[in-house]
């Protein structure tokens, strides 16, 4: 369908979802003792959304209103407006299908090509998954990720991604990135750095 | 209550990745085409420092700083990217054993 292959996909996430795993366990372990067993797994597998799920969980703690959980949830997720207007195909149902395995990871791998996408996704979501449900079912296991220096995986693979794509771009997108980061919700930073480059190419 | 949250966050997030794909037509128009190409690189650019030097909405400086710092050098040097978490992961690991 596209120049790239699934199990490429699934090939380069594989680290990255091994490093993760402690993050879904984390949110397993703490979800569970505020919504039970199965809501957490529900959430993970229908939101798939690390930080939307940790500010709808600290709602139902009673820490805020639930239309605040979703507006966050919303201003975490809406970049994926502009990362899903990248993904290749002919058929809607195939863009949108391809989509909800969607992540900042997944698209940054698929570098244009569905199956990538497709392959990586379901490679992250099993990850996300699986970590949600030993989290559930034992408790943070695992200990504290930071320990293992696992929480600098994600940032090193947006760097090996960016090698081949320095230059003006890259920079502005750090600025804005930078420059924003203390004044919007988390998420909307990120969107403006696309944005901006965007509008950029669009008007020259 | 909880089962309203998971369902509306549930909406939230299906709505933000599918409806782009779903509003879109058979062919991306050129001017999108152009800006998409030019938004990949800048995006990447955020995404590292969204993930390296933010908490929230907070800017930090911390040993996951120097762990990407080392995994960066790795990636330049054409590295693969098991080698660039791995010693990304690994630096930011001991420089917080021994601090």
């Amino acid at each position: 369908m596209d120049n790239g292959s699934v199990w490429e996909g699934v090939r380069r996430m594989l680290p990255i979802a091994v490093a993760g795993l402690p993050e879904g366990v984390a949110f397993g372990a703490l979800a569970t003792s505020v919504i039970g067993h199965v809501a957490p797994v529900a959430m993970s597998l229908t939101a798939f959304s690390g930080s939307a799920q940790y500010a709808t969980v600290s709602v139902l703690r009673g820490g805020g209103t639930l239309a605040a959980a979703l507006l966050a949830a919303a201003a975490l997720n809406v970049r994926y407006l502009a990362m899903s207007a990248s993904v290749p195909g002919s058929s809607r149902r195939q863009r949108a299908g391809a989509c909800l395995l969607l992540t900042d990871a997944a698209w940054g791998v698929a570098q244009g090509s569905r199956a990538r996408l497709i392959g990586a996704g379901a490679t992250d979501l099993a990850s996300w998954l699986s970590g949600t449900v030993i989290g559930v079912l034992g408790g943070s296991l695992l200990g504290d990720p930071a320990r293992l220096g696992l929480d600098a995986a994600f940032p090193a693979l947006f760097v090996w991604l960016l090698r081949d794509h320095l230059g003006v771009l890259a920079l502005l997108g750090a600025v804005v990135a930078l420059v924003l980061t203390p004044l919007l919700a988390p998420g909307l930073p990120i969107l403006a750095a696309g944005l901006a480059a965007g509008v950029i190419a669009v008007r020259r | 209550m909880t089962w309203l949250a998971v369902v509306l966050l549930a909406g939230v997030c299906v709505f933000m990745r599918v409806a782009v794909p779903l509003g879109l037509g058979h062919r991306r128009p050129a001017w999108l085409e152009r800006a998409l190409d030019a938004a990949m690189p800048a995006l990447l650019a955020a995404l590292v420092v969204a993930s390296a030097v933010s908490d929230g909405q907070r800017l930090v400086l911390d040993p996951r700083l120097a762990g990407v710092a080392a995994g960066a050098a790795v990636a330049f040097a054409r590295g693969p990217l098991l080698l660039v978490i791995v010693v990304a992961a690994g630096v930011t690991a001991l420089i917080r054993a021994v601090t």
